[in-house]
């Protein structure tokens, strides 16, 4: 019989509840959450969110759609989370990052009260709803990033409440500025003071409608599919670059940054480029760094991969201990299923030490308060 | 987001875009600009400004009219024959 292999997440989420943000919101906001309207024909809705709006064409729900549908919905803890333990036992999976769903709207917003509340709503939500069922569970907190007063108020808030990390977007706000400006310095400083981590997720560029004529769209005609998911990958990366040559990371050693889904072989990779770059180009770099960038990506940076068959060699072979494996659990591209074949498939034959540091060394390391998986199931 | 048992659960911007066409009116966006309401079409050949949203998504309405009726058709058919 096949050995079941454990691992923790650093990639899963929650879905909120259809009414989380409205049943508590004042009257002046609820119309601004988003919300779908079908056109009579019922071919097509209108979504709206807060203030923009855009109509699409609805996909039938039949053959291949109703099948998606399906398989998106496929967990029994998909809602329901009295039984997301008894999936996570059934998969494999121990302790768990808990990315928020519908929140990954937020960045989307552009009323500052509506951006605020709602973060308060779910944080709050998932202290009652997620945090109580289990200390293996560590949803990240969610924050306004259209001020920078309000995005400390809440993570300290959040601090206090016993989360660890916080849920950031690849890009802030289209409203606000970029993450290497000093405009956040006060949010790092305060996030290395609470020891709270930084929180990554690929694919959640805010949808600046306002921007461009054709949304949240990179690439047209051959190939655009493929092209425009895999763009939402360099984002992260994007992300860590500037947090690294900003400075941010520097000058706050103890501040601890994640990528969520967007693989792991890239840091070696970006921190070869931006160690090259700062070198070649020493004269008119600013600002001076104090340590290299590799040192910097390899001792604050972690990245979370669910498929990738090269991210073990990130570790293995390029040195990168900061690899945690992820399950993207109950989201459709996610392992939930087929987790153990995925798991097998990436560890079988990989070294002990290798593997123990990708499926728990790595997480535990960024969350110490995590329980650890007990001796009997670290395999 | 709301779901209902003919449309998908959208989590996310990104999950909303993931099967957007290129090229093909497939979604259009309506974006409050000074004056009223910009809308433009994932086609990227329908560009228009109107004063409210209701006119902007009539107008939308009318972009989309020959793709509509050529669906109502296709799903008419399909009824009829079983």
């Amino acid at each position: 019989m096949t050995t079941k292999l454990w691992a923790n997440s650093g990639d899963s989420h929650f879905i909120e509840p259809d009414d989380l943000w409205s049943k508590e919101l004042p009257k002046s906001l609820v119309d601004l959450v988003p919300r779908s309207v079908k056109d009579e024909d019922g071919l097509w809705e209108t979504v709206y969110v807060d203030g923009q709006s855009f109509r699409r064409r609805l996909p039938k729900m039949t053959g291949g759609a109703k099948e998606f549908r399906d398989l998106a919905q496929r967990a029994p803890g998909f809602k329901d989370f009295s039984k997301r333990i008894a999936d996570q036992d059934e998969e494999g999976v121990w302790a768990e990052l808990v990315f928020p769903s519908l929140g990954m709207w937020a960045a989307s917003f552009r009323t500052r009260e509506l951006l605020k509340e709602t973060a308060r709503i779910t944080n709050d939500f998932s202290v009652s709803e997620i945090m109580s069922l289990s200390p293996r569970l560590l949803p990240t907190a969610q924050i306004s990033t259209l001020d920078v007063q309000d995005a400390i108020d809440e993570m300290q808030r959040c601090a206090g409440l016993g989360f660890k990390s916080v849920f950031f977007t690849i890009s802030p706000h289209p409203m606000q500025q970029d993450w290497q400006h000093d405009y956040w310095e006060p949010l790092w400083a305060a996030m290395e003071e609470a020891k709270m981590v930084i929180a990554f997720h690929i694919g959640t560029e805010p949808i600046d409608m306002a921007a461009g004529e054709v949304i949240g769209i990179t690439y047209r005609g051959p190939g655009g599919a493929v092209m425009n998911y895999t763009e939402t990958t360099f984002s992260g990366q994007r992300a860590v670059m500037k947090m690294v040559a900003s400075g941010a990371l520097d000058r706050h050693p103890d501040l601890k940054v994640m990528v969520s889904e967007g693989g792991a072989t890239w840091a070696p990779f970006l921190a070869d480029r931006m160690e090259e770059g700062y070198r070649q180009h020493y004269m008119t770099v600013r600002p001076k760094l104090n340590r290299s960038p590799r040192e910097i990506i390899y001792s604050q940076v972690y990245a979370s991969f669910q498929h990738d068959p090269t991210a073990v060699s990130a570790c293995r072979d390029m040195g990168f201990n900061n690899v945690m494996w992820g399950s993207d659990y109950p989201h459709l591209e996610g392992t939930y299923g087929h987790t153990q074949e995925t798991l097998h498939g990436l560890f079988d034959g990989v070294d002990a030490a290798t593997s123990d540091r990708i499926r728990f060394g790595a997480f535990e390391e960024l969350f110490p308060s995590a329980p650890k998986a007990p001796a009997d199931i670290r395999n | 987001m709301a779901e209902s048992e003919d449309s998908f659960m959208v989590d996310s911007p990104q999950e909303l875009l993931k099967d957007v066409t290129p090229g093909y009116c497939d979604v259009q966006s309506f974006v409050p600009v000074e004056g009223g309401y910009s809308g433009h079409c994932t086609c990227g050949a329908w560009d228009v400004v109107m004063p409210t949203h209701e006119l902007a998504h009539a107008a939308a309405v009318e972009h989309t009219i020959e793709i509509t009726r050529k669906e109502l058709g296709k799903r008419l058919a399909q009824e009829q024959t079983g």
